[in-house]
């Protein structure tokens, strides 16, 4: 009868615990997609020379990877989503620091050259 | 008993489960410091012309905060949110400085291609220089054989070669005036050679005028004997005294 009893307790628990974690939402699936996508952008900022550029936000965009990757072998998928998005923001960042570095400095360059022109004319 | 002290246990849990999904999340300094930062950026013009979509996208992080479950969700959600508006700002700098490059490029061109003008025009005139030059040589050389009927200011026959070219080069060189001076030998009394030096610079200038130069770029001069070249004791030294000198400025 006790037997019966716990069995009984144990299934009902299981079933509450279930309904809790699909509530919570704390048994989504590994953000694979998400740490592909970061992997992919820092990849393209690494292509744009965001390490000359944007060395900070590259190397955070790293790190947050890095953790991402650890969180989901912790199987905190949440947390890991989190960082994987995270990273992607950073390394997409990083690129348009990048871009940005070196449209500045061809600008720079341009005006060098067009003072130079005119001294020339004069 | 038992069943109802677990029941006690993860009711509790339930109602904790559910309030955590459905309450109003207050929104960390971070989020609110990324708003103000979208506010900032969506006011800048240059954002707005070169990275309205990126600035778009942040906006849509921003509000995606309505679905946040927890405060890890929110702080989460601020810094990509925040992450994504610099990413606007550094585009919209970014494709600013493209902008002026091509302008400064434009600039550029435009400005050689005023200095091949300007050689060209330099090279122009250089040639035209060259040519006047030499028209002014070959003119004082025809001059320097013309001849008048003695004691007249009517030029002797085939005289007029000198002239034509003369009047050539005027109509070429519109810039040039030409001053004519008549000059004489000894003979004959110093103000009637000097009327005749004048009358034989004013025929070239009629002829001159004839043939289409404008008056007011000719002056003719009569010098007479007052200005000789050579002695006038010689025929061959009265000679060279009989002249018309020709002047270009």
């Amino acid at each position: 009868m006790i037997k019966k009893q716990s069995t009984a307790l144990l299934i009902r628990a299981s079933i509450l615990t279930g309904a809790v974690s699909i509530l919570t939402a704390c048994g989504i699936d590994a953000p694979k997609a998400e740490i592909a996508y970061a992997e992919a952008s820092i990849h393209a900022a690494q292509n744009m020379e965001a390490s000359s550029y944007a060395a900070a936000e590259l190397e955070r965009a790293k790190n947050q990877l890095k953790q991402s990757k650890s969180e989901v072998k912790d199987d905190n998928n949440e947390r890991a989503l989190r960082l994987a998005k995270e990273s992607a923001a950073t390394a997409e960042l990083a690129q348009a620091k990048a871009e940005n570095g070196k449209a500045k400095l061809a600008e720079s360059q341009m005006q060098e050259s067009l003072k130079i022109e005119n001294s020339h004319l004069k | 008993m038992k069943i109802l002290t677990v029941k006690k246990l993860l009711t509790p849990v339930l109602i904790a489960t559910f309030a955590t999904g459905c309450a109003d999340l207050q929104k960390p300094q971070s989020f609110l410091d990324a708003e103000t930062a979208y506010k900032t950026a969506a006011s800048d013009p240059v954002v707005q012309k070169y990275s309205a979509d990126q600035l778009e996208k942040a906006n849509k992080t921003l509000q995606s905060s309505a679905k946040a479950k927890s405060k890890e969700d929110l702080t989460s959600i601020a810094y990509i949110g925040n992450t994504q508006i610099d990413t606007a700002i550094q585009m919209a700098s970014a494709k600013q400085a493209m902008q002026n490059s091509k302008d400064l490029l434009a600039k550029q061109e435009k400005l050689a291609a005023a200095a091949v003008i300007a050689e060209q025009g330099q090279a122009q005139q250089n040639l035209l220089a060259m040519q006047a030059n030499e028209a002014e040589r070959e003119i004082l050389l025809a001059f320097g054989q013309i001849e008048f009927v003695s004691g007249t200011s009517n030029l002797v026959p085939g005289a007029a070669a000198g002239i034509d070219m003369l009047a050539g080069y005027m109509s070429k060189f519109k810039a040039k005036e030409v001053t004519i001076a008549g000059h004489t030998d000894s003979s004959g009394s110093s103000k009637s050679n000097k009327k005749l030096s004048q009358e034989r610079a004013e025929s070239i200038r009629n002829v001159l005028i004839t043939k289409g130069v404008d008056k007011n770029r000719i002056t003719a001069v009569g010098y007479g004997e007052s200005q000789p070249i050579a002695e006038n004791k010689s025929s061959a030294g009265r000679q060279k005294n009989r002249r018309i000198e020709i002047t270009f400025k």
